[in-house]
Parts: C-alpha cells; structure tokens; sequence
C-alpha cells in the first residue's frame, strides 16, 4: 500500500479548495461589508504504523505515528473592520464595530485568550434584516434603498428591522432623515425621532451583537446566520463601542496583496502535491513493469 | 469542479458593468442636472458542503459545513441625488434648484396602444425655454429643451404672458412685469410644483435627463406618495432648504477625480480576477498531467 499516494492526493484536494477561497476573496473586493474568508486545513488523525511479521519469534514493533493527509476543516471569516468611505447617499449606513470585553485584550485580527487558556473572539455588531420568509439574518452591508412600500430593504430585498422586531417603515417626514450613532432615525427638521406606523414607538434600528462570531454560517448576498446552537444575538448595549455612520458605507476588508499570495502558494502547493502523486507513479511502474524482468 | 475559474468570470462580468457605468458617468460630467450613477457589489449565493459528524474536532471554531462562495455579481445601480455646483448663466429662463427636490414636466409619450399620453417625469436641468402656443397670441408655454411643459402647482402646463418680463421667485413663483417700465404692475402668473422623491431609487433615468416611475407606480394615488410636493414658502429655512435660483443651471454632480480613483479601482480589480483565471487555468493543466 502507497499511503503517501493518498496522502497526496488529499493535498491536492485541500490547496484547490483554498485555491477556490482566495479567488472568492478576490472577487468580492468591491462588495460592500464583505468579510474575508480563511481556509484552515488540519491533518488527519494520526495513525499508529507499527511493523508487523519482523521475523521468526519477534514480537511486533512500533514504527512511529502518520498522518494519513490532510484535509480544508473550516472556513474562518475575518471580521476585522472594512474601510470607511462616503458616498452622501442618506440610507447608507456603516457599522463601526469595536466592542470590549472587560478583562480581554484582542489582538489586531479580534482574537484574545481568557484566564482558561482559551481562545474568545471580539464580539460583532451587525444590521438585523428579515429574508422573505421573516427569519432573522445579519449583515454588514449598509446600502439600503427604500422600497414601493416604504421598507428599506437590501439589494436582495431583505428587509431591515427596528428594535421591535419590525421592518422600518418611514411614513411622514418633514424634512431629511437623521440617524444618530446608535441607530435612532431622527427628522432633521423636526429633530424628534420619528415614529414607527403606530404612531407610539420611536424608530430605532435593530444593532444585533454576535458574542462568538465565527457561529456564524455564511449564506451569500452579505447574510450571515446563526448556528442554531450557538448563543443567541443581544441587542446593542449602550456601553458597547459600535457607532452607526449615516451617509458612509462599509468596504470588503479582502487584502488583495495576501489573497493573491495564498492563490499563488496555493497554485505552488498544489504542484507540489501533482509532482508527489507523479513519483508514487513511477515507483509503481517501475515495480509493474521493471522488477522482475528476465 | 473548478470553482476558482467560476466565481473569477461571474465577478469580471460584473466589473465590466459597473466600467461602463463610471464611462457613461465621465460622459456626462458636463451635462447640466446629470446626477451621476453608483453601482454596488454582492456576494453570489455561498454553497455549504456538509460534513461527517466526525469532523467536529476539538479546536474547530465554526459550526460543521465548509462554506464556498461562488464570486460576486452587480446588484444595484444607485441614483445619487446629491447637489451639484450651481453656475451662473444670467439668463432669466435659467432656473436651478438648491436642495432635494426635482421639477416636473409633462412628458408627451404614446401608451401601450399607441395614443399619445401625458405622462408625469421629473427632471434637476432647468435650462427653459418660451414656446408659442398655436392659436394663441396672449399667452407662452415654459417648456424643456424637448418641448414638453412645465407643470405648475395646478398640475397644468405653465402660461406665461407674451411681452412681459418674467422673474421667479425663491419660492417658484413665477411673476410678470411689463417690459420697459419698471413701474408696471406685475402679477403672479403661476407656481412652478417642485416635488422630492421620497423612494428616491424608485425613479428610473429615462435619458435627456429626465426620471420617470415604473408603469407599475403610475396609478394616480401612488404617484403622489412617492413624489411629494413641497411648498416652498416652508423649505426656505431650516437644515435643508429648497429654493430655486433664476439665472443659474445646476452643473452635474459628478467628480472626475472620484470617477478616476474607481476607474483605477476596477481596472486592477479586473487584472486580479483575470490572474485568478490563469492561475485556476494551471491547476487544471496540473491535474491533467499527473500521469505525464
């Protein structure tokens, strides 16, 4: 048996799926909220190899450990901040997010270790849309537009929510919207903070707070879900550091510089696996084909 | 499957729209009232591939499932309705408008059946123009450039006296005063209806700079939900004031440095995607050498 023959080929498998990761990472340069995603491959479990029928009376002997290859484990998302840009569009809003966790000092990618050794990631805040069928998604991506019924919606047509649980409809307005840094939508005419349809609750955009982040499971057009397992989102607390800027709009926080490293490490591991596969192959015809020739 | 080489062609596509959208922005940068467009990027639907139970290995940080994006796309194009710089012309047929708000014009068009129609459309370019109404020696029609008239605050196309002299007011009044004597009388010989769109990505461009709303949004009862009218003698304080400005045209919005920075953006972006093909083009010819 070659093991190393199958311990190349899952090589070849692992680097074309972070071949696959870069190159999504580098078409989403320009989507706005975009968070970058990392592969992690991890080895095989390891295998005890231990040398069997030694000899006459020998008893079996230990080899030493293998692992059987390797294989892409996880896709981690980078939630490091996007930069900031205007864009004078009054129903685009950033999120810039920075909350602290007394007693933790993340590091520059949100990564901190607690007192049991273990590793926290900086808590996230995201904008709270309801997809078409009402279940709750989060997202970075600001740039809402306001539809025929008043809602503002994504550009796939989520809606996005209050801190009520509802879509936000504006109704009446005197003059231009207002939205403070921590998601209250005040008229800028009036300078109270507009009502939501019933005429009582003042509108307030719903900031959701992820504590873990990385529970978060990826959909596509900027949405995120929660893994129904993980601990659920919290509503933005006033000592959290988030401020909701009006008018600005988050971009992809993809680094063209390191993905296009990684495609290219990628490509060359990839090679290197192809190059392994081709001397099992040799080996193998020469042990067909030449050993045992006359 | 060569995913690389899939998600790398869906997103050059996309960034081959948006280049002809910044072209088409940097075309207009000196037509009057143009407001230039903005596209935006989203990520295209992401495949979750299961995974075996048994992968759930201590130290694994997200839930089961690897997660694979299949590139980007364009998903909306944006209007930007910020102001313009307003230039002077001296010409009293010029009118500008300071703030968010947009004139109305009567679009004379042909509907499904081929009868003419009136259509409402709303336009920021102000340059006027007197047209003579056949049969009619008293009075002059306001129009646009292409003929169709100005509406007023009666929802009619605007009259104005022949061989008065005619100024407007702030607010849009439109007032009319003997020529050659100062002091004649002048009356007020209408309103010009200034609305804001309150669903501004609902207006559709139509060309000749002009916005109109979606068949689907013409029914009389909707139109003024989403174009509201404003009086103006109430927008001319406050932290976002509307007022017309005679004698000047609005000149277009856009800023060919900005246009230039995203032109540069895009390009590079495209170079990368297009590296991206290549280097999934090699790992395809990688694999189909392995047994050399």
């Amino acid at each position: 048996m070659l093991r190393g023959l199958y311990s190349a080929t899952a090589g070849l498998i692992a680097q074309q799926r972070k071949h696959d990761s870069a190159t999504n990472n580098i078409t989403n340069l320009n989507t706005p909220g975009f968070k970058q995603v990392n592969v992690v491959t991890r080895s095989f479990p390891e295998m005890l190899i231990s040398l069997v029928n030694g000899g006459p009376g020998q008893t079996t002997k230990t080899i030493g450990t293998l692992n059987g290859g390797v294989f892409a484990e996880e896709g981690l998302d980078t939630f490091l901040q996007g930069d900031i840009m205007p864009t004078d569009n009054p129903t685009d809003i950033a999120i810039l997010s920075n909350i602290q966790v007394p007693g933790l000092q993340f590091d520059a990618s949100g990564k901190a270790v607690n007192d049991q050794g273990e590793h926290v990631f900086q808590p996230q805040a995201f904008f709270t849309v309801a997809n078409a069928e009402g279940e709750e998604r989060y997202t970075r991506d600001g740039k809402f537009s306001v539809n025929e019924d008043g809602e503002w919606v994504t550009p796939t047509g989520n809606r996005l929510l209050g801190v009520d649980g509802q879509p936000i409809v504006i109704d009446s307005l005197s003059g231009n919207i207002q939205i403070s840094p921590n998601g209250r939508i005040f008229d800028t005419v009036t300078g109270e903070q507009v009502l939501a349809a019933d005429g009582v609750t003042p509108l307030t955009i719903r900031v959701s707070v992820i504590e873990n982040p990385h529970q978060l499971i990826r959909e596509g057009d900027g949405n995120y879900r929660l893994d129904p397992n993980a601990e659920p989102a919290r509503l933005l607390r006033d000592d959290d550091t988030v401020e909701l800027l009006q008018g600005y709009m988050e971009r992809s926080n993809v680094d063209s510089t390191a993905q296009m490293v990684d495609m290219m490490s990628a490509l060359r591991a990839y090679e290197a696996n192809q190059k392994v596969v081709q001397f099992y192959d040799r080996n193998m015809d020469k042990a067909v084909n030449e050993i045992g020739r006359v | 499957m060569n995913n690389s080489m899939i998600s790398a062609s869906a997103s050059m596509n996309g960034l081959l729209q948006k280049l002809d959208i910044i072209a088409n922005n940097m075309a207009n940068q000196n037509t009057d009232g143009y407001k230039r467009k903005e596209a935006s990027f989203e990520d295209l639907l992401t495949t979750i591939k299961q995974q075996h139970a048994s992968q759930q290995l201590q130290g694994r940080q997200s839930p089961l499932g690897i997660t694979v994006g299949s590139g980007a796309r364009l998903s909306q194009i944006q209007i930007n309705m910020a102001q313009g710089v307003l230039k002077t012309t001296e010409n009293p047929y010029d009118l500008a408008i300071e703030g968010d708000a947009l004139f109305e014009i009567g679009l004379r068009t042909t509907d499904a059946d081929g009868n003419p129609i009136t259509r409402p459309a709303w336009t920021r370019n102000g340059a006027l123009r007197v047209a003579l109404i056949a049969g009619d020696n008293q009075n002059s029609m306001l129009t646009i450039s292409d003929g169709s008239p100005l509406i007023g605050t009666d929802n009619e196309p605007i009259l104005v006296p022949n061989g008065r002299q005619i100024t407007i007011d702030q607010q849009g009044n439109i007032i009319a005063t003997e020529s050659n004597n100062p002091n004649g009388a002048s009356e007020v010989v209408g309103r010009i209806k200034i609305v804001r769109a309150t669903r501004p990505q609902l207006l559709e461009s139509r060309g000749e700079n002009l916005y109109v709303l979606p068949d689907a949004l013409s029914a009389p009862g909707q139109v003024e939900q989403v174009m509201e009218q404003l009086d103006l003698t109430l927008f001319d304080t406050g932290s976002a004031p509307v007022r017309i400005r005679q004698g000047f045209l609005e000149g277009s919005n856009v800023d060919l440095a900005a246009e230039m920075a995203e032109l540069i953006q895009v390009q590079r972006a495209f170079q990368l995607n297009a590296r991206a093909i290549t280097s999934a083009d090699t790992l395809m010819n990688l694999a189909n050498t392995l047994r050399g």
